[in-house]
This record gives C-alpha cells, structure tokens and sequence, in this order.
C-alpha cells in the first residue's frame, strides 16, 4: 500500500487485493465526488461573478481552491485531487476567462499589486492560462514607457540626462513589478525585455545608442556629486539598457570616440570606472568588442609610466629651453580618428627644444617606431606680463601660437597670423575669436565671417581679478561633417563586417543556397547590430566579384566557396 | 605684452617605421593587428627580411613553421628567408 492515509482510506483498501486496486474507489466515490464538485462550484461562480467585483471574485475564487485543495488532501486518494480541482477551475476561471483578461490591463494601470498577482496564480493553474497575460503586459509596459518618454521636450539642454533619468526610472519600476507581481517569471521576465527592447529602438531625436553613449561620457567626466557606488551602479543599468540595442555598433563608435576625448583631456572620474563599463560591454558582447577600449586605457597607463621615465630622463639631459613638457603617445589603430585638423601648424621656436629632446628619449627607448604629432589637441601653460601686471595662463597649442605674434609686436592681421603660424582658415578664426572673447585681443570686425583683413590687436585695458585662467578652447566643430563621417565608417565597418561573417559562414558550408546564407548570416551579425537584407546581398556580390565564392552555373540561387 | 611658455602637453600617434603599409601574408595593414591578434601595438609587431620584404612577426614566423615550407624561404621572393 503506497498512498498515505486519508478520510476515506477504506474505501481505496477494498481494491487493494484486486488487478486494478483503486477501481472501486474511483467507482464509488470518486465519480460522484467530481461531479458533485462541478454542478456545487458552477452554481457558485455564476453567482459570485454577478454578485462581486473582479477582485472580490479572484479571491473567492482563489480561496476556494485552496480550502478545496485541503479538503482533497484530507479526504481523498492523491491520485484525485488534480480530477477534482480541474472541474472546478473550469468553471472558477476558464468559464469567466475573458472577464479576467479584460481586466488585468485596469489592474495594471491603477497597480493592483495584489491583484495582478492572485490572477496570475489562478491563470498558471490553467494549461497556457498565463500568455494572455504575458501579452496584455508586454504592450502595457511599451504603450505606458512611450508614452511617458514622449512628454519630455527635447530642446532642453540636459535632455540626455533627462531622457536616461526617465528610460532607468521607468526599468526599475517596471524591474520590481516584474518581480513583486508575478514572481519573476521567465514568461513574464521575457515579456518585460521585448517590451525594453521595443522602446530602445524606436526613433527619437537623438539616435539611442548615441544618447546612451553620450551619457556615460557625462557620467565618466568629472564634476559630479553622486558617490561612487550610485555611479556605479548607475553605469551598470545604463549597460543594461544598451543590451536592448539593436545598433550596438553604433554605440561602440560613439562611446569610443567619447572615451578617447575624456581620457587625451585628462577628464575621466577614475580608471576603476572605466573598467567596469569595459567589462560589463565585454560581458555582454565579448572581447573583440572591447578591444580597442580596452587598448586605449592600457595606453594611457603605458604613458604614465613613459612620462615618468622621461622625466628622469630630461633632468639628467641637458637643457630643455626651461619647458617642462608631457606626451601622451598613441597605439595608430586602436584610438578612433580624432578629427584630424587641416592646419600644417608651425610650432613656436622656443618649444622645437623641449619636442626634439623627446623624440631622442622616445627612439632611444623604442626602435623602429614614427611619431606623428596631434597639434590639435595640446595645451600649453603660460605666464603672461600684461600691464604691469602677471597672470598664469593655460590653453590650447594653437591659441598659444597666435598669442606668441604678439609678443613682438601690439597688433596683426590674420593673415599676417596664418603665415607665423600655419593655421588655415576655420582653425584660424575659430582660435582668434576665443583669444577676443577671453579679452585678451580685440579685432576691428567681428570674426564670425573670416575676414583675411581683420586687425587684431591687444587689448590694453585687459584686466582680471583673478591671477590664474584657463582660456576656454575654441568650441570644437562637431558639425554636419563629421556626423556623416561617422556615419560612414560604421557603415563601411558593416560591410567589412558582414563580408567576414560570409566568408566564415560559407567557408564551413562550402555550398549553400541564397536564403539559408542570408538567414545565417542575419544571425550570426545580429549581436552587433540588425544587418540590413540589401546590405548583405551587396556584400554577397562584391565577394563574389572578389572570387571568394562562386555561383553554381545551373542554380543560380546556390553558393559555393572557392577555396 | 610678453608671453613665455611655462610647461606643454601634448599628443602623439606610433606607428611602425616600415617600408610598406599591408603585410603581404595577411593583407592586414601593420597599423593593424595580424588576424591571430585582437588589438594592434606592441604585441603585433612588423619584422623585415634582409630582402626588405616586411610581415606581422606572427604571420611570417606561422608561415616559416608551415609544412609548405621546408626550405624556409621568403613568401615574396622564393629566396632563403634571412632576418
């Protein structure tokens, strides 16, 4: 005898001796049981659904089933009480199921917590009971998240920070529904992600995968009053909503070139931070996806070390023309083009000592090596002797540049400029109009239209409270060029990219039909971003103009590698 | 007004002093990694033949080891490969 006692025990030993020993029980008892169940809870429900509200009914219902369940446990063979309940949730849920559906949307909008959660146990009693809900869920998180989203203004200047203030606010909110609603079920857990996902890859104004990487770089920059840890975790939810995108690559680019203008101006928060990111994207989308990042920072501790060691080195050197200077040399490849300016600057004298002396330490430590030097992006600290007075100046290489013209004599034209300096026309306003906005100089007419005639001079009445100034950079031109510069390197990364996924796919395969290709390739690329069918069709072509593979001559739509 | 220059920083980038742009085994650029590598710089470096001919170390020293090759010769110019 293997069943447990019950109330009725008797009546399931009678068979015991018997081949089939629970039959009499089933006869005598249990058929009767069943039905008396149903015709007993038909009665109820019907009346329950007219009498309560939804709520009260889930309850009721809920209850039911448990005092039912209980009493099934005390009075009956195991082998009963699911045949029992079954009738039961017939005629509690499945009979009442559409009433149900329909209002666990209001449930979720007026946030029934408990509510939402009775249904979703009742409803998992029902084969496939949950995937309504599951859907109803999945389109409210969407509809409720664009919604809100859609009311922030868009010509607010911090509306980055703002747009991810409302995208982390609206995920946590909807993480610890998730959680305290339904249990985090998978089901439910997988519906919440292609709802986020949904809303990561709408169209906004500022394309998403730049505007979260744009964020990081605020929050990796300095001037911040959050702790570490809140940082912290801040950056990890942020990679979180960046595992929705589809353009991932885009986001690498972004943040890539983000990450080389923080770490050349020396205005990372912490290396420990930047880690973190590194790893978590690592986490997410493996290492070739981080490498360069990763690359970057090594650079910039390699550097650390170079600079101390050719601060020894200099000390010992003879003379450096009085000018202590610092270099942070780059690994060609791993930096993202740091938009390279037109101007051939010609250095001032009295720094070319300092520059040769490193390149003499630089080759001396490493053979075989070129260096090309980024004017663009230096910065010089200076003392000025201005109306009987001394200030300390620090700014860019080509303010410094100009400024030095006028060490010799009280005013110049701008083409007398370009010539000591090198720099060429929008370098060359641009760095004028900062120096006559700090009121240093002055010029004659304004310099928004680059007149080759304006004079500039000094200006005499320059004043300052203050002894030390840092002399803000000319705004940099972050303008339509380089958006399509960028938009074309991720582009032609695409290609290269896809071309590689083919070749890999089809060298394994050696043979595979059109289709088959593209839907291997569709997935083999769709960790980085969503390939676009034209775009590997173009690509097909242009590997099969390059002989990678062929096309078979009597089926045109199968493909063969030549090896 | 007189200016003098206290102290400078400034930016460089490294790149290989060879006397090509592509490795002729791999057809990657040296500025770039060879296809075993993940990131370029100093773990990938060029290497030069006494023929000139240049390769990513790892690309000729794979090559070098090859079956294909038991005579040890330059993938270029069929000569003895001589560092």
């Amino acid at each position: 005898m293997c069943t447990g006692r019950h109330g009725n025990q008797g009546a399931v030993e009678l068979g015991s001796e018997t081949k089939e020993p629970l039959l009499v029980y089933q006869k005598l008892l249990e058929a009767a049981w069943i039905f008396r169940t149903r015709s007993y809870y038909e009665q109820e429900a019907k009346q329950a659904i007219a009498a309560l509200p939804l709520s009260e009914f889930i309850r009721k219902a809920h209850r039911r089933l448990e005092e039912e369940s209980a009493r099934c446990q005390r009075y009956l063979d195991p082998s009963s009480h699911d045949k029992v309940l079954h009738p039961m949730i017939t005629e509690y849920i499945i009979q009442h199921a559409d009433i149900i559906y329909a209002d666990f949307r209001t449930m979720l909008v007026k946030q029934q917590q408990q509510d939402c959660f009775i249904i979703y146990t009742l409803l998992l009693r029902v084969k496939d009971g949950v995937l309504p809900l599951q859907t109803t869920f999945e389109t409210f998180i969407t509809n409720e998240c664009r919604q809100k989203l859609s009311t922030l203004d868009w010509t607010s200047p911090k509306i980055i920070g703002e747009y991810v203030d409302s995208l982390i606010a609206l995920y946590t909110h909807y993480t610890t529904i998730c959680e305290r609603y339904f249990a985090n079920d998978p089901g439910f857990v997988a519906a919440f992600d292609k709802a986020f996902r949904a809303i990561l890859n709408d169209r906004v104004k500022i394309r998403q995968p730049e505007l979260l990487a744009r964020h990081c770089d605020q929050l990796l920059r300095r001037r911040t009053r959050d702790t570490a840890q809140a940082l912290e975790e801040r950056l990890v939810t942020m990679i979180k909503l960046f595992g929705y995108l589809d353009d991932k690559d885009i986001f690498q680019k972004c943040y890539s070139r983000a990450m080389a203008k923080r770490l050349i101006a020396d205005a990372s928060i912490s290396e420990e931070l930047e880690m973190t990111v590194i790893s978590q994207l690592r986490k997410l989308c493996g290492i070739d996806f981080v490498g360069k990042l990763h690359r970057m920072l090594t650079d910039i501790e390699l550097n650390r070390d170079l600079n101390a060691s050719w601060q020894a080195w200099s000390g010992n050197a003879s003379d450096g023309g009085g000018i202590d200077m610092t270099a942070l040399v780059l690994t060609t490849g791993a930096w993202p083009l740091l938009n390279q300016s037109q101007s051939q600057l010609i250095l001032p004298s009295m720094l070319e000592r300092s520059l040769s002396n490193y390149t003499a330490f630089y080759q001396e430590k490493f053979t075989g090596r070129k260096l090309t030097w980024f004017w663009h992006l230096s910065k010089a600290d200076v003392r000025m002797h201005h109306a009987k007075r001394r200030y300390e100046l620090s700014m860019t290489l080509y303010q410094l540049a100009v400024l030095l013209c006028f060490n010799r004599q009280s005013q110049c034209s701008l083409s007398e400029i370009r010539q000591q300096t090198g720099l060429v026309a929008g370098d060359l306003t641009r760095t004028a109009k900062s120096l006559v906005d700090c009121g240093i100089l002055r010029s004659d007419t304004a310099l928004d239209t680059e007149p080759s005639n304006a004079l500039l001079s000094i200006n005499e009445q320059f004043e300052s409270k203050r002894t030390r100034i840092k002399i803000n950079a000319p705004s940099p031109v972050e303008s339509a060029q380089e958006q399509t510069t960028t938009a074309k390197a991720i582009d032609d990364d695409r290609r290269l990219f896809l071309q590689a996924v083919i070749v890999r796919v089809m060298k394994s395969r050696r043979e595979l039909l059109h289709l088959d290709l593209v839907s291997e390739t569709i997935q083999l690329a769709t960790p980085r971003f969503n390939p676009d069918v034209a775009m590997i069709k173009r690509c097909i072509e242009q590997l099969i103009d390059k002989q990678f593979i062929e096309r078979d001559l009597t089926n045109r739509d199968l493909y063969r590698y030549v090896a | 007004m007189r200016v003098k220059v206290k102290s400078w920083n400034t930016v460089a980038i490294w790149r290989w002093e060879v006397n090509d742009d592509i490795c002729g085994i791999c057809r990657n650029p040296f500025d770039a990694c060879c296809p075993s590598c993940r990131v370029p710089g100093d773990d990938c470096p060029p290497m030069a033949g006494q023929c000139r001919h240049t390769f990513h170390l790892h690309c000729i020293v794979k090559w070098l080891s090859s079956d294909n090759n038991p005579e040890q010769l330059c993938p270029m110019d069929r000569q003895p490969w001589r560092k």
